[in-house]
């Protein structure tokens, strides 16, 4: 019998206190899962409207609640466009449109014709929609195969109804599910004429991107320039906030699972006085009694936090398919989250067994010996 | 302390030619003004099988506790071969794995475990590989004549058979001491021989020191000295 053997078969012959155990962390691990898929797919979602077109870099509004509330005028972005090193800072307006229930999360861009070039857009079929016309539309080809659209059929977007004279294709998936229209008539219907949402710059070849970025934030103190996802937070509070309310989350979920193996290590403490009396009698170190008890523990919780991956994989299925929630994001499984959930089962194990294992390394081995 | 009777057998018959396995030399353990075990002096030659006995709370298990570094006097010394136990503060588990095999009353056997697993409990930590292990505690199991219910666990076995299992998991490290307290406390007369008998063979095999504590006359047959405790008190 090895060490580990020990500690299975210690797991083993109470399966019904190991399997509360296990689900008290499952559960914790569940929470850290889906808290943390969620965001990350809503922080993945947010962030690809920056990542559309050549741009080296994205400009908006400085701490906006929301970055497709930010707000630029264009006679900044022209005037970024003359700060030296700049090739191109084109403005596009971004919106977002409620078509029908089951896409009620449509991003409408309103760039000008002239601008799709640096944009990334590739019109795959039909042609652009004209400088002016309150009425054409383009529609990435994802978008329009979804909704079962084709060049020259009508789509009603905001009551109005518009002719689709394109499909298109950009550098990033996100931008295929997209539709475009004539930026002077998407500032007309929301009654902001000169302003877009953000500005995508890109500079001249062999410049330096960190020094023409400073040279912008330092001369429109009002606006801030975006490079990465990580600086997203930047410009939109919501991320922030949807960070803020994972860690907090996470951190309850973490309460709640230490507490949970708490109470189950401390109730086998109190059942195994005896053994570990008789342990330290036979001449057990008091450290293989912590590690005895913390393995237990350990694995328990390992053995919990598989468990509680598979239900997070669960619920964010369920919460992807509510209504509210529907087509908002698509869910992102990166490493970073089983890392996070293992790391998670680690902490909980070694936090919730503490105690008893201490309790039980420095009872006397007399007084644990005379417990019935 | 009343020595009733000289050793007649073992392997030493002189003081001078014999080693002191245990000196025991005006312990006294005190619990606030309780006083459980009142100064008391023993003194245990290597190789005797010596029964303590005594009136219930005289102090017998605590001494026996005491020797084996379970517990702390309040005052005096004991020595084990030769060493103040006082010495080993900081390596008692490794003297108490070592050094001393411990046989409790009610046998103390980790009831989810075999006879098997409990006999090798002792040996974690040491330098035993797991087959050598198990294969001692095979050995020490067949010794005890449970070779054939090692696999069982401690409900499935009768009181005398977990007694002798508690005797094989005491001897798993060769210890130099066996302390027992009260090992036939609690079984029938065929039982209590044969654990009787199993103590007499190992103290004659290998030479180690027996101390038990006992107030069952069929133990103090079998031993080399008796001691008697007279009773502490406030």
């Amino acid at each position: 019998m090895t060490f580990l053997g020990l500690i299975a078969h210690n797991l083993w012959s109470r399966k019904m206190r190991s399997a509360l155990t296990a689900t008290a962390v499952a559960i914790g691990v569940m929470a850290v899962v889906a808290l943390g898929v969620l965001t990350t797919s809503l922080k993945e979602t947010a962030t690809q409207v920056l990542q559309v077109g050549t741009a080296d870099f994205t400009m908006a509004q400085k701490h906006t609640d929301d970055i497709l509330n930010s707000s630029i005028s264009e006679d900044d972005i022209a005037a970024i466009g003359r700060v030296p090193g700049v090739q191109s800072a084109v403005g596009a307006l971004l919106e977002i449109v409620n078509y029908d229930a089951d896409n009620p999360l449509i991003i409408q861009v309103g760039l000008d014709p002239s601008a799709q070039g640096p944009f990334g857009v590739d019109i795959l079929e039909g042609a652009s929609y004209s400088a002016n016309a309150p009425d054409e539309v383009m529609v990435g080809y994802v978008l329009a195969k979804k909704l079962s659209k084709r060049v020259g059929d009508t789509i009603v977007v905001d009551a109005v109804a518009c002719r689709i004279t394109g499909l298109y294709s950009t550098n990033v998936s996100f931008g295929n599910s997209t539709m475009m229209v004539p930026l002077s008539a998407l500032q007309a219907r929301n009654r902001v004429p000169g302003q877009v949402s953000l500005g995508f710059v890109k500079v001249v070849d062999g410049a330096n991107v960190d020094e023409v970025r400073k040279q912008i934030d330092d001369a429109f103190i009002a606006l801030t320039t975006i490079a990465s996802a990580e600086e997203f937070g930047r410009a939109d509070r919501n991320l922030t906030l949807i960070n803020a309310a994972n860690t907090g989350g996470s951190l309850l979920a973490a309460l709640i699972a230490i507490t949970g193996v708490l109470n189950t290590s401390l109730l086998s403490f109190f059942e195994r006085i005896r053994e570990f009396g008789v342990l330290r009698a036979v001449g057990w170190s008091r450290f293989r009694i912590i590690w005895l008890v913390l393995g237990e523990s350990l694995i328990v919780s390992v053995i919990g936090a598989a468990f509680g991956v598979w239900l997070g994989w669960v619920a964010i299925n369920v919460l992807q398919h509510l209504e509210q929630l529907r087509g908002v994001f698509i869910p992102v499984y990166g490493s970073e989250i089983f890392l996070r959930s293992l790391s998670f089962a680690v902490v909980v194990a070694f936090l919730g067994a503490l105690y008893p294992a201490l309790r039980a390394a420095f009872l006397s081995p007399v007084e644990a010996l005379r417990r019935e | 302390m009343n020595d009733q009777r000289s050793a007649t057998s073992g392997p030493s018959t002189t003081e001078e030619e014999t080693t002191a396995a245990i000196v025991v030399d005006n312990v006294e353990r005190r619990f606030g003004r309780t006083v459980a075990l009142a100064e008391t002096s023993l003194r245990v030659e290597a190789g005797e099988f010596v029964v303590l006995n005594g009136p219930s709370g005289c102090g017998k298990s605590t001494l026996l506790h005491c020797i084996a570094a379970l517990d702390s006097p309040s005052a005096g010394t004991i020595t084990v071969q030769g060493r103040d136990i006082a010495h080993h503060r900081h390596q008692l588990s490794r003297f108490r794995r070592d050094e001393i095999g411990i046989v409790f009353q009610l046998h103390n056997l980790v009831p989810r475990l075999s006879a098997v697993q409990n006999a090798q409990l002792p040996m974690f930590g040491t330098h035993l590989r797991r087959g050598e292990r198990r294969d001692r505690a095979i050995g020490l199991l067949d010794e005890v004549g449970l070779a054939s219910t090692m696999n069982h666990a401690p409900p499935e076995m009768s009181g005398g058979e977990r007694q002798r299992v508690a005797i094989a998991r005491a001897l798993a490290n060769h210890p130099t001491i066996l302390l027992a307290d009260e090992p036939t406390g609690s079984l029938d007369d065929d039982s209590a021989a044969l654990v009787i008998a199993l103590l007499q063979r190992f103290r004659d095999d290998t030479g180690m020191t027996i101390l038990a504590v006992s107030h069952d006359a069929r133990l103090d047959r079998a031993a080399d000295r008796i001691f008697t405790m007279g009773s502490a008190h406030v």
